[in-house]
């Protein structure tokens, strides 16, 4: 009978649970994937034969995470990784990124996300040398890097060809010569961020604009020395759905205007626009019918007529409208807003 | 009369049954429509044509026993039923996975092998939501998981022919091992089962809290331990041993080896050790000077190279618990006076940032924004 047992509970930690724990592993976050690792051997051996299951490195908010991410590089399941977030990790700076580029080449030819946002420490040449060895790069995030430089950017573009998705996000040193290098080399581009890079001028916007016509999502949120020269051009972008123009005090109708063209866009945000209108607010509305998200905090140039006009084309998608602080437009509260848009349910965006 | 009889009497009044055999050798029917919701019955009955009678009944794969059919069948007897609502469905899987954790596990594991996918999906859903969160230590106790090491080998130390640094960072870490397992092994013999589980979960609290104290406390250490680091290794094994004697935090314990042993030639850092451990991190780093780099890979046996990697996951993995908690505020505020920004403007930013996902990456638990901010004081 005790024969049976210790058999019975054999089958259940060596087959029943690793085979159970693979089923549940798909659902399950990168963090909890290593706490099943370290349950038993044979978990062990069961998940680490699946190579789907370590895609993807999450050092985020850890400290040491230099330190941690050259010892995961270096462990065979990772040597086809996918995806890497660094996002508000501690210790990690140039160094480690040059050991990974001398001793772990490898295992970053897979890799297609690199999340870098917050990691202060990190400077042109830790981006060289981390580009250098993901050629097959897509996506690359360095919010909030104020080290980085254009020759940063010169070592991307040179290394990885194939960006789809750039967040520049408060890289205040990068000026128009990384826009042109962006321009020049990802004419295939969707998204891209430049919050608060605050060194770059019309010219340097237009260029992207004109080359990489098949951006969906620009973000120039608190850039506010853009002027009309840069915002009509938006116009080409006919695959624009995300548009972040927080902060655009220079943005006029007219540029308004241009700007709805766009026709596919679901997401505006016209934040601290103060010199817009009814006018170009309602050109938008008239153009753009799928507007699901729309901001016109602090605008007080608007009144209730941009309202209607957005609820004759907009009422079955708008889902989140600021309009905190548009002392032009008289009926604006919640119950206004309802019965001018049934499906509202968000009606603040900015604090 | 027999079965048979009746069937060709009255053929309309016989329900048409499907015979099913467990690993334990019994054998019961079941209704037709009730076992062909399980993908593999439904084949077996049409592509062998088995199940027809109490001779050819259908064997089910040995994870399904008695108790676990019983609830698939359950399951099965309520789904197969065309005309539910969802709300209905959803509502019965609600209470329907309302079981301890072995069973849920056991009933996944015998619903995978039936192929039932709709049963499989519905548990280890639950499971994950379980899962989610947890140590090593507290899934291993849910799900009834004896201690590796105790099981996996005798924790005997490994040859050390070549005196290879990696080996004999093993063979330390067992004989703390042993010297854990030994203890607990006393405190098992005196207390009741009841009592230990007490004592697992506050030895879990104390690795939660000091974990993450000992990281700070572990980084201004290691510091200045690095200048101590010329020290004979016959001292150290035996300061290692007495140091172990008072340390009694498994997980952390393990956490703070890292599996440098794979990292060439980068500074360990902040192995977050307690005081009692610094002995056995001065090890670590003079084993780090003798490693090669590179490509000693190759001359690892798979086995050791298992137990490096699983060390090292130690070290991917924080020990404390992440829950996301909602005063960004807050933590927003700490984190932009810690890196010396103007706060007001930083939180515009970051919430303007964070307009397109969830802020996240700012909230930890409690003590995770006084860590951090104990890391800044140190450095």
């Amino acid at each position: 009978m005790e024969v049976e047992g210790e058999e019975q509970t054999s089958i259940w930690n060596k087959e029943t649970v690793p085979k159970v724990m693979k089923i549940v592993s798909s659902r399950l976050a990168q963090r909890d994937l290593i706490s099943l690792l370290l349950l038993s051997p044979w978990i062990h051996r069961t998940l680490i034969s699946y190579p789907s299951l370590w895609l993807s490195i999450d050092l985020r908010e850890m400290n040491n995470a230099g330190d941690r991410l050259i010892a995961a590089l270096s462990l065979p399941r990772y040597q086809h990784v996918k995806q890497i977030s660094l996002e508000f990790s501690q210790d990690i700076d140039d160094d480690h990124l040059e050991v990974i580029k001398s001793k772990c080449l490898g295992s970053l030819q897979d890799l297609e996300s690199l999340n870098l946002n917050g990691c202060q420490k990190i400077s042109d040449k830790g981006i060289e040398a981390v580009t250098s060895c993901c050629p097959k790069l897509k996506v690359f995030s360095i919010y909030w890097n104020v080290r980085a430089t254009d020759e940063g950017v010169k070592h991307l573009v040179k290394n990885c060809k194939y960006i789809v998705d750039l967040n520049f996000s408060g890289c205040k040193h990068l000026s128009d010569k990384s826009l042109q290098l962006v321009a020049d080399n990802y004419p295939e581009l969707e998204s891209l961020n430049l919050t608060r890079c605050v060194k770059m001028t019309d010219s340097g916007l237009q260029q992207v604009f004109v080359k990489c016509s098949f951006l969906q999502s620009l973000n120039i949120y608190a850039l506010s020395s853009f002027t009309d020269e840069a915002y009509k051009k938006i116009s080409v972008l006919s695959h624009l759905k995300f548009l972040d123009l927080c902060g655009a005090q220079n943005l006029s109708d007219d540029g308004l205007s241009c700007i709805a063209k766009c026709k596919k866009l679901v997401s505006l945000n016209l934040t601290w626009c103060v010199r817009v209108t009814d006018v170009g607010v309602i050109a938008i509305a008239e153009s753009c019918t799928s507007l699901e998200f729309l901001s016109l905090f602090g605008i007080v140039g608007v009144t209730d007529k941009c309202l209607e006009a957005l609820s004759k084309s907009c009422a079955n998608t708008m889902t989140t409208l600021d309009v905190n602080g548009c002392i032009g437009i008289k009926r604006r509260s919640r119950d206004d807003l309802l019965k001018l848009f049934p499906y509202l349910r968000c009606f603040k965006v900015h604090s | 009369m027999s079965e048979v009889d009746m069937a060709v009497i009255k053929p309309e009044m016989m329900k048409s049954y499907i015979w099913l055999q467990t690993a334990d050798g019994s054998i019961q029917q079941v209704e037709q429509e009730v076992a062909m919701f399980c993908p593999m019955i439904c084949h077996e009955v049409i592509q062998k044509g088995m199940g027809s009678s109490k001779n050819y009944a259908i064997s089910l794969p040995q994870r399904v026993n008695p108790a676990m059919l019983s609830l698939i069948l359950d399951y099965c007897r309520f789904h197969q039923v065309p005309g539910r609502s969802n709300k209905e469905r959803k509502s019965f899987d609600e209470k329907f996975i309302r079981m301890d954790t072995k069973r849920l596990c056991e009933l996944t594991s015998a619903a995978d092998s039936l192929q039932l996918k709709p049963l499989v999906d519905l548990t280890s859903r639950a499971l994950a939501r379980i899962i989610e969160g947890k140590s090593p230590e507290e899934i291993r106790e849910i799900f009834h998981l004896p201690d590796d090491l105790t099981e996996e080998e005798k924790l005997e130390p490994l040859k050390n022919t070549t005196d290879d640094p990696r080996i004999r960072l093993l063979n330390r870490l067992y004989a703390k091992k042993r010297k854990e397992l030994k203890e607990r092994q006393k405190l098992k013999n005196i207390e009741v089962e009841e009592e230990r589980v007490d004592d697992r979960s506050v030895d879990d609290l104390l690795s939660f809290i000091n974990g993450d104290n000992g990281d700070s406390k572990g980084i201004k250490n290691s510091k200045s331990k690095k200048k101590n680091r010329r020290r004979k290794d016959q001292q150290k094994n035996t300061s290692a041993n007495e140091a172990i004697k008072n340390h009694n935090k498994e997980p952390n314990g393990l956490n703070q080896v890292c599996c440098s042993a794979e990292v060439g030639q980068t500074v360990w850092a902040g192995v977050g050790a307690t005081s009692n451990l610094h002995d056995v991190e001065d090890d670590i780093f003079d084993n780090k000077n003798e490693l090669d780099d590179g490509d000693i890979d190759d001359e690892i046996d798979p086995a050791l190279k298992e137990k490096i990697d699983r060390y090292c996951s130690y070290e991917l993995r924080k020990s404390s618990k992440l829950t996301v908690s909602n005063e960004v505020t807050m933590e927003v505020e700490d984190f932009a006076r810690r890196l010396n920004s103007d706060w007001p403007e930083r939180m515009q930013e970051i919430l303007s940032f964070g307009h397109e996902r969830k802020p996240v990456h700012f909230s930890l638990n409690g003590n995770g924004s006084l860590r951090r901010y104990a890391n800044s004081e140190q450095r």
